[in-house]
């Protein structure tokens, strides 16, 4: 196939990684609201380390998304 | 099945040329004024009597007046009373263009990107030159984190200047998005159940009765958003903490 | 009783100038109590989308997003006037990446001040039961 295509569908599937970026953010938002609802009153002090959890989640996701903007525009 | 983009297609009712350029009467800008009329109309006539216990309708200025009186005062503080003008405008324009478009056959105005984004566009220049007005240079100070190693420096401001120019553009494209998305939605819900007929018909129709329910919410909603999110950037604007 | 109507006018605005002072009194100590508690009201705390999580739903998720759009455009825009590969964009699209978590954590931050603002504000003190 001509490179054009192979470009195009390599990004397409180097963008597959934002699914693990989703099933991470909602898996440490799912158990921070769990461990919230058992002990509310420690709640507070925990969010930042959800936080810190969203971003590096959200951040792997990302590297995803570079890989493929790097396969269109570099290659 | 039909088209559930020809909703937001812009018929010319009136041919007008300015400069050169189309400046044409078109069903976008009659819905614009019809929305201006219903404002107009309410907060007008509804006034009219100016009595102490209000009828109904002045009861519902007033509700939309302290309404966006209370936003504007719990987001901006006192300084921000001399805004309220622009920020009723806006609310107001914003949520009667919504709601006309959740009516039968007409047009929803904030379903265009253009629209949108000339009214964040307007937000965000305004509030910058506002910020620059009162501060003067100073106001580069809000790019300027507080607490932090002065090796990291370059690259936070960098950041903070980039979620600065986010602003006009989250703003445009939430209200655009969320419009167009609902009334694609509701178009094809809709072709779904002239499609499925009689038999199976029912089942789309009572998703559509929910979702244009949800529409109607997420109308308001948006509207709220676009009005506490100009309030909050007028705060930044005044009062230059993070 | 005066005997005509216009004695009796008169009569009665006498009446009405000679309770003015009593009345004057009153609204001296009034506008003192006024002065006074809008004095104590202070401008209230900054807020976000108060109290209305859809709202702050649709303001997080558009932020994240519109972030690495408005980096990538940057960085596509700043590429074609320097005429780098694709080296900027890249770098604005990380940037603008962060930006957009950066967002969505000041908005994730002001949620929670203002939770723990109404919580606190909530509580009275002596309403939580004596620890041992």
């Amino acid at each position: 196939m001509d490179p054009a295509a192979a470009k195009l569908i390599g990004a397409g599937l180097a963008s597959i990684a934002l699914v693990g970026a989703g099933i991470g953010i909602g898996t440490i938002f799912g158990n921070y609201l769990a461990g919230a609802l058992r002990n509310p009153s420690a709640a507070p002090g925990q969010f930042a380390n959800l936080l810190l959890g969203f971003a590096l989640a959200e951040a792997t996701g990302l590297f995803g998304l570079v890989i493929a903007l790097i396969i269109l525009f570099v290659f | 099945m039909p088209d559930p983009m020809h909703q937001f297609e812009i018929k010319r009712l009136i041919n007008l040329e300015f400069i050169g350029l189309d400046a044409s009467f078109t069903n976008s800008s009659l819905f614009m004024v019809i929305a201006i009329a219903c404002i107009a109309f309410l907060t007008i006539w509804g006034m009219r009597g100016r009595a102490l216990v209000p009828t109904r309708m002045q009861s519902v200025a007033e509700i939309s007046y302290e309404f966006v009186a209370n936003m504007v005062r719990d987001n901006v503080g006192s300084a921000g009373q001399k805004y309220f003008p622009f920020i009723f405008s806006l609310f107001m324009f914003v949520l009667f263009c919504n709601m006309l478009g959740m009516t039968p056959y007409s047009f929803t105005v904030t379903s265009h990107i253009i629209v949108t984004f000339a009214l964040a566009a307007l937000v965000f220049i305004g509030v910058t030159i506002i910020g620059f007005v009162k501060h003067g240079l100073g106001f580069l100070k809000f790019f300027v984190p507080s607490g932090v190693p002065v090796a990291l420096l370059p690259l936070l401001v960098v950041i903070e200047v980039i979620s600065y120019l986010t602003r006009p553009i989250s703003l445009s494209v939430r209200l655009f998005a969320n419009m167009m998305a609902g009334h694609t939605m509701l178009k094809v819900f809709g072709a779904f159940v002239v499609g499925l007929g009689l038999i199976g018909g029912w089942a789309p129709l009572a998703f559509m009765v929910a979702f244009t329910g949800l529409e109607i919410l997420v109308a308001f909603l948006q509207a709220y958003v676009f009005a506490i999110l100009t309030c909050i950037y007028l705060n930044d604007a005044l009062h230059m903490h993070h | 009783m005066a005997k005509t109507a216009k004695g009796r006018a008169a009569n009665r605005t006498r009446e009405r100038n000679q309770k003015i002072p009593a009345q004057d009194d009153k609204l001296a100590d009034f506008d003192e109590r006024l002065g006074r508690a809008k004095g104590r009201r202070s401008d209230p705390p900054e807020a976000t989308a108060r109290g209305n999580a859809m709202g702050t739903a649709f303001r997080i998720s558009s932020e994240l997003v519109v972030g690495l759009f408005v980096g990538g455009l940057i960085g596509w825009q700043l590429d074609k006037w320097f005429d780098t590969s694709p080296v900027l964009l890249l770098l604005f699209f990380l940037l603008g990446a962060a930006a957009g978590i950066w967002n969505v954590i000041r908005v994730a931050l002001e949620m929670q001040s203002n939770a723990q603002n109404a919580d606190g504000a909530s509580k009275k003190p002596g309403s939580e039961p004596a620890s041992r």
